[in-house]
C-alpha cells in the first residue's frame, strides 16, 4: 500500500472504539495506528493486523533523553516492527525518561530501573548540545531498525531558557543530519504556537516538510492556564487550515487521526472526519 | 521529602525530577534558588528563568491524562472540572498520591477509587458543593456497574437458617454489594443537569437532605 499510492492513506490511532468502528465502515480507514507500548502492555491488539495494516508509535525509544534507551527495548521495538511489518517507526522528539546515570541512591519509585519514568513525552532543550545528542542518538537507532525512523514535533508547553533554536530549525538540522523523516502533529504546533506566541501557519513553513512522511491530527483544549493536546475533542478548524497548507508543499504518505484518549469517542465524528481529509486531498490533487 | 538537586547534570533530568517528584517541584516552586543552589552553574543559571508554576501546571495535565480511563464513567464530573478550569490544578495536586504509593498495574478499581477519594476531599475543602454532588452520584453509579456479583443469587435470600436469638441479635446488617444508599443536600440529578448543560450553579439546597438508593437492575423474562 505505502509504495504504490500517490495520495496519502488516512488511518486512525487505536483506541478500544477502533475494532467496532472498522466493523462498521470496513472501507473508511487505510490504516491503524498502534503504540509500541500498548502492544507491550497487551499484545492481542496485534490481532488487528489481520484486517487492516499497521503503523507503528513509539515513545520508548526517548530519543532526547541525555543516555540511549536500554537493548531490552530495542529488541523489542524490533520484534514489533517486524511483526506488525509498519512501514516506518514514528517517534517523538522527546525524553520520557532522564536520566540513567544519575539513578544513584535513590531511584525513582514509580518505575524501578528507569529513574524519572516521567510517563509522557516531554520536549528538550533546543540548543546545540541537544541537537548534537539528538542526532547521535537517531543515528543510532536508524541502524537499529530496518525501517526508517520519523521524528513528531513535541508540544511546548513551556519555553526552555537555554534554547537558541526555534522547533522549526532545531527540527530542520537534526533531518539535515539523520537518515529520519519528519512526523508533523498540528495539533502539537498549534499548541506551541499559543505557549511559545507564534503565528503557526507563518511557522509552518520553516520546518522540512518536504521530509513529512506523516501528519497527525487531533483536537486541542484552550483553558485559562494554556493550550493543551486533547485527543479526545474534535480537531479545530485551524488545523484543517493547516492541513491545507502543508498538503501545498508536502507529499506525506499517511494522515493520521488521533482521537483515542476516549472510548467513547463518538464513530460518525471520526467517520466524518476521515472523509473531510480525504476530501482536503481531493481538493488539491484536482 | 527528598529535595537536594546536586545529582543534576542536564536540563532534561531537572524537568524529568520535578515531573516525578511533586515534593521537590513544589519546593522549587516556593524557593528556587535555595533548591538549585548546589546545581552546576550553567544549568543554575537557565533553571532560575524557568517558569516552574507553568511545569507545575504540565504536571497536572501528565496526571491528568494518564487517569484518561476515569472519564467514561465520570462524564460530567469532568465537565465541572474543565469549566471551572481546575483540572490542572486538582491533578497536580493529586500527582504526589499518585507516585506515592504505586497500586498493582492492573487494579483500575484501586486506583479510581483512590482519585474519587481524593476529588471529593478537594471538592470538601475548597466548598465546591455541586462538584462534590455531581461525583458523588457518579460514583455510585460507577459501583454499581461496576459490580460483578451474581444478581441472581443476591436476589434470592439463602437457606432459611434457624438460628438462636443471641447469635441473631449480634448480626450488623449490611447494605447487599449491588445496592449503594447516599444523602445529598440538593437533587443530584437536577445538578447533573446542570452541569451538563455548562452551569457551575449548585440546585437548590434542600431543608431536609435528599436519601437516593442505588440499585442495581436485573433483567428478567
Amino acid at each position: 500500500m505505502w509504495q504504490s499510492s500517490s495520495t496519502p492513506a488516512v488511518g486512525a490511532a487505536f483506541c478500544a472504539y477502533i475494532p467496532r468502528f472498522i466493523d462498521a465502515h470496513p472501507n473508511a480507514l487505510d490504516y491503524v495506528e498502534v503504540p509500541f507500548e500498548l502492544f507491550c502492555h497487551d499484545p492481542s491488539v496485534f490481532a488487528l493486523k489481520d484486517r487492516i495494516p499497521i503503523v507503528l508509535h513509539c515513545a520508548s525509544l526517548s530519543i532526547a533523553s541525555p543516555s540511549l534507551c536500554s537493548q531490552q527495548t530495542i529488541e523489542k521495538v524490533q520484534g514489533w516492527t517486524q511483526r506488525t511489518e509498519t512501514p516506518w517507526i514514528g517517534e517523538h522528539l522527546a525524553f520520557i525518561t532522564s536520566d540513567r546515570e544519575e539513578a544513584g541512591e535513590t531511584p525513582d519509585e514509580y518505575a524501578p530501573g528507569e529513574p524519572y519514568n516521567i510517563g509522557y513525552t516531554v520536549s528538550p532543550s533546543m540548543d546545540a548540545s541537544s541537537l548534537s545528542r539528538i542526532c547521535r542518538h537517531l543515528q543510532y537507532y536508524s541502524s537499529q531498525f530496518a525501517v526508517p525512523i520519523l521524528i513528531e514535533n513535541s508540544p511546548l508547553y513551556f519555553s526552555y531558557p537555554s534554547s537558541t533554536m526555534s522547533q522549526a530549525e532545531f527540527m530542520s538540522r537534526i533531518l539535515d543530519e539523520c537518515p529520519s523523516g519528519l512526523l508533523l502533529d498540528l495539533a502539537h504546533l498549534l499548541i506551541s504556537a499559543r505557549t511559545v506566541g507564534f503565528e503557526a501557519n507563518d511557522e509552518i513553513d520553516g520546518y522540512p516538510l518536504e521530509r513529512a512522511a506523516e501528519i497527525h491530527i487531533s483536537g486541542i483544549d484552550q483553558q485559562p492556564d494554556g493550550t493543551w493536546d486533547n485527543h479526545s475533542i474534535r480537531a479545530p478548524e485551524e488545523i484543517y487550515a493547516l492541513l491545507h497548507q502543508v498538503l501545498k508543499r508536502a507529499s506525506p504518505k499517511a494522515i493520521t487521526l488521533e482521537y483515542n484518549w476516549s472510548a467513547r469517542f463518538p464513530d460518525e465524528i471520526l467517520h466524518e472526519d476521515v472523509a473531510r481529509i480525504r476530501a482536503v486531498i481531493a481538493s488539491l490533487s484536482s | 521529602m527528598r529535595v537536594a538537586s546536586g545529582q543534576i547534570q542536564s536540563m532534561e533530568t531537572l524537568i524529568a525530577r520535578c515531573l516525578t517528584d511533586p515534593a521537590f517541584l513544589e519546593s522549587v516552586v516556593q524557593r528556587p534558588e535555595l533548591v538549585l543552589s548546589k546545581t552546576g552553574e550553567a544549568i543554575r543559571v537557565s533553571a532560575l528563568r524557568l517558569d516552574f508554576r507553568k511545569i507545575q501546571q504540565f504536571s497536572g495535565f501528565i496526571s491528568k491524562i494518564q487517569h484518561n480511563y476515569l472519564w467514561e464513567h465520570f462524564p460530567v464530573t469532568r465537565r465541572l472540572l474543565w469549566k471551572s478550569g481546575l483540572e490542572h490544578e486538582v491533578f497536580a495536586a493529586y500527582r504526589a498520591i499518585q507516585l506515592s504509593e504505586p497500586l498493582p498495574g492492573g487494579d483500575r478499581s484501586a486506583r479510581i477509587l483512590r482519585v474519587c477519594d481524593f476529588l471529593k476531599a478537594f471538592a470538601k475543602t475548597s466548598a465546591l458543593d455541586l462538584l462534590l454532588c455531581v461525583l458523588t452520584h457518579e460514583r455510585c453509579l460507577w459501583e454499581l456497574r461496576s459490580y460483578k456479583g451474581n444478581l441472581e443469587q443476591q436476589q434470592k435470600p439463602s437457606s432459611l437458617e434457624i438460628e438462636g436469638w443471641k447469635s441473631f441479635e449480634r448480626r450488623i446488617p449490611l447494605l447487599c454489594p449491588h445496592v449503594r444508599f447516599s444523602t445529598f443536600d440538593c437533587d443530584p440529578l437536577e445538578a447533573l443537569e446542570l452541569a451538563s448543560s455548562g452551569e457551575l450553579r449548585i440546585p437548590a439546597i434542600r431543608r431536609k437532605q435528599i436519601a437516593l438508593l442505588y440499585l442495581l437492575g436485573v433483567c428478567r423474562e
